[in-house]
């Protein structure tokens, strides 16, 4: 919906993705704070924001999965394990570019997504979860037992990210090679979106059956969709692995991967703002409860039980989690739509 | 059209000036310490102006600015997540610990201690960017309770040289060396302290003794593993077979099974408390246990072990401590029961409450050698890679022989640079009426030299 006033004349127009001088405005201001970021931001915000760039880009891979495609996929951290030791070992072992290590770890990640995705051709719903779940701990335990190649329990050290001869020693250039990619991935969600393919994902999400009466191939788009979520993955475990500069398989643990789907949740299933509302919104809880409400909490009132305060974090997740399923299933991302309504609509209610 | 843009304009505006706020640079010094001191005088002078005081001579007042120059560090506790059962008796080691040194000891050397951990959920990505923080801070050192969150962070510390002192350590934190250390021997060294121990005095045969290990999933069980494999001859002992378990495991029964096979005659047991207790019973069920050796190393040789396996079955089993047992006669294991009972006695006996008070003494020695060499200023003012190295190579690396009360063996970082283990020793205790015993005093783990041995395994 455009605002009040506002038509559009051209098919390209409709097509835009900024389509308004608001929509220029909003997007110009955003370059210009994001650009210049970590010029006022400290190194603790500053790494706050790569994680939670670094998430979004692992989140769109999901949401492109589940959330479009309707693969429920609960062995996420698994493929993002699988893009982070692809990296690690390309870049150490074999000495390849970081770039070279960034591309293969998505597409290996990616090939073990389409792998792994087979089983979607014949099960679906709590079936498909059970078997992504299946992925998660196979991957984890040869990349815990390949010792030679993974350095089994004890990981692997990661050198620093390089692009042409730079090497990106600090989170000042980090921050903007992570929210290059993030912004690529965004904007190749949104795009594919609208594609022949996301109508597609869409479709086989509604109605499998229907889709396939239509004419859409359910082989090879669920496929796809493995490849297209899963290759996100890797290239966020990447990513992540040049940033924090060692791996070990217990960075990518089924919890984490339990997070991811219940951000994209609380974010907004199947749409393009969702995952990055989810990421703010979880890794933001998370800094504020465990950095500043639980030491307060704990200050506060020091006769509480050991690890009463402490546990505000994890419990408010739990019931964040619980009240969006409740009261907003569809997530912050229809939060926004309805302001953005608003907005639109105004001076009028409706 | 116009107000609407009145009103988009001044929302951004808000926007920017609380992203702004929000965003601000701390102050470069940390927590509360007052505005940084000229420095190029050692002594604090109070004030530039010549006073006329009838005194003759007229002496500089005793640091009266001690009080407001704190020790701070970067404090990790998962007071949350999996880890937080073992965690918080830990960190509660740590804050009594201070709290002792605070008031009865007058701080390091005057300046009061005040650290406040955070909590890292024992999650690697929280973890990276709470040593973000501390960089930025620029803290003079860090400390991890657990060694997969001292894994989490060395990738980043290691990069920019910032020191820091993991109290539960894996081999990969201190191999190759690098700028973590540990407060005492890893899960490998006590391993082979043990096994050193075994066969010089409980073993009678002449042949090597047999030995099989069932190891937790992790570097808790494959740390011990890796310095089996690498040490076994040296040390005389043939390393028959590895099995593997998971934290959550209910019987081992199959594992145990194939191990009996082997004909082992000691079982060593590298896990925690309670997979190592299941374990145990699973060894008694099957007629293994009485008959071999079991042993443990201090992850997995607790209190709650022999709770939770029963004291009848435990009974007899060894473990290896870095540490002195909880009823230990010494002064030292009297100030933690004092100060546990004052304040958390529902970890009476807890040997995580005084581990973790050791290793706080072993930092807070570390900092009272470098203010002794270099000053506060150093650590706290100046450039953060200064602080680093002064923290790191003043302080760290010129601890030599300190006692810690008695609580571990002596720390030593000074005499071989490579070797960043503080304490090099355990003690073997013995399960008796449902309580861990020393038998031997303390015994010297072999340093084992991974970068000779097996370059490929910590490249």
């Amino acid at each position: 919906m455009l605002p009040c006033g506002v038509h559009n004349y051209s098919y390209a127009k409709d097509m835009a993705i900024l389509r308004t001088k608001t929509h220029w405005a909003l997007f110009l201001l955003l370059l210009a704070l994001g650009g210049t970021l970590p010029l006022y931001c400290s190194g603790t915000w500053l790494a706050v924001v790569i994680l939670i760039g670094i998430t979004i880009i692992a989140a769109v891979g999901l949401n492109i999965l589940t959330g479009y495609c309707g693969q429920l996929s609960i062995g996420h951290a698994g493929f993002i394990a699988v893009g982070a030791y692809t990296s690690a070992v390309l870049t150490t072992t074999y000495h390849f570019p970081f770039l070279a290590g960034l591309i293969c770890a998505g597409l290996m990640a990616g090939f073990i997504g389409f792998i792994f995705g087979f089983p979607s051709l014949r099960v679906k719903g709590f079936y498909l979860a059970i078997a992504t779940i299946a992925a998660q701990f196979i991957i984890l335990w040869v990349i815990s037992h390949w010792d030679k190649v993974t350095g089994g329990q004890l990981g692997l050290t990661v050198p620093f990210a390089s692009i042409a001869g730079f090497q990106i020693r600090d989170d000042f250039h980090m921050y903007y090679l992570v929210m290059f990619v993030a912004a690529l991935a965004i904007f190749f969600s949104m795009n594919l979106a609208r594609t022949r393919v996301g109508r597609a994902f869409v479709a086989i999400r509604d109605n499998d059956l229907a889709a396939e009466v239509m004419g859409v191939n359910l082989w090879i788009y669920k496929l796809l969709a493995f490849f297209i979520g899963c290759f996100w993955a890797g290239i966020a475990g990447s990513l992540s692995a040049h940033w924090m500069g060692s791996v070990s398989p217990e960075g990518y643990s089924f919890m984490e991967s339990i997070l991811y789907v219940g951000l994209i949740i609380i974010g907004g299933l199947g749409t393009t703002v969702g995952p990055i509302f989810g990421a703010i919104f979880i890794r933001l809880l998370d800094q504020l409860t465990g950095i500043y409400l639980s030491p307060a909490l704990t200050a506060a009132f020091p006769n509480l039980p050991s690890g009463f305060t402490t546990g505000i974090g994890p419990m408010l997740f739990g019931i964040v989690i619980v009240l969006f399923l409740v009261l907003e299933p569809r997530g912050l991302a229809h939060r926004w739509t309805l302001f953005k309504f608003s907005y639109r609509l105004w001076p009028f209610p409706y | 059209m116009k107000s609407k843009w009145v009103i988009v304009g001044m929302a951004l505006v808000v926007l920017v000036a609380l992203l702004a706020t929000a965003c601000a640079k701390p102050a470069p010094s940390p927590s509360p310490t007052p505005t940084p001191t000229p420095a190029p005088t050692p002594s604090p002078t109070p004030t530039p102006k010549p006073t006329p005081t009838p005194s003759p001579t007229p002496t500089p007042k005793p640091t009266p600015k001690l009080e407001e120059q704190p020790i701070t560090w970067g404090a990790e506790a998962c007071w949350t997540g999996i880890a937080a059962e073992k965690c918080n008796p830990m960190e509660r080691g740590e804050e009594c610990c201070i709290e002792y040194i605070n008031k009865e000891k007058g701080g390091i050397l005057g300046h009061p201690i005040k650290v406040k951990a955070l909590d890292s959920g024992y999650d690697s990505a929280k973890m990276v960017t709470l040593i973000k923080r501390w960089i930025d801070e620029g803290q003079p050192l860090f400390c991890t309770h657990s060694s997969k969150m001292m894994e989490a962070a060395m990738g980043i510390s290691n990069r920019v040289g910032m020191p820091g002192i993991v109290d539960f350590a894996s081999l990969r934190c201190i191999h190759p060396p690098k700028h973590v250390y540990t407060s005492g021997p890893d899960y490998g060294d006590q391993t082979l302290g043990f096994l050193k121990w075994f066969k010089a005095n409980v073993w009678k045969e002449t042949r090597p003794p047999r030995v099989a290990m069932h190891g937790l999933n992790n570097p808790t069980g494959y740390g011990p593993k890796m310095a089996l494999e690498l040490m076994a001859n040296k040390i005389g002992v043939e390393f028959v077979t590895f099995e593997e378990h998971r934290a959550d495991t209910v019987s081992e029964m199959e594992s145990l099974t194939r191990i009996k096979a082997k004909n082992p005659d000691v079982l060593f047991i590298a896990s925690t408390p309670a997979p190592t207790s299941v374990i145990i019973k699973n060894a008694h069920a099957l007629g293994m246990w009485p008959g071999i050796v079991i042993a443990g190393h201090y992850a997995g040789m607790t209190k709650a072990t022999i709770d939770l396996a029963g004291a009848d079955i435990a009974e007899g089993v060894y473990g290896a401590m870095p540490i002195v047992a909880w009823d230990d006669p010494g002064p030292g294991a009297a100030k933690v029961r004092e100060y546990c009972k004052k304040y958390w006695p529902q970890y009476e006996g807890n040997a995580d409450f005084l581990a973790h008070w050791k290793h706080c003494l072993v930092v807070l020695e570390c900092f009272r050698v470098a203010l002794e060499n270099v000053g506060w200023e150093a650590l706290y003012t100046g450039p953060k890679e200064e602080r680093w190295k002064a923290m790191e190579y003043e302080g760290i690396q010129k601890v030599k022989g300190y006692d810690p009360e008695g609580l571990c063996g002596p720390i030593d970082y000074a005499t071989n640079p490579r070797d960043h283990r503080g304490s090099k020793y355990i003690k073997i205790v013995q399960a008796k009426n449902g309580v861990f015993q020393a038998v031997s005093d303390w015994i010297e783990c072999p340093f084992i030299d991974y970068e000779k041995l097996a370059p490929e395994l910590v490249k």
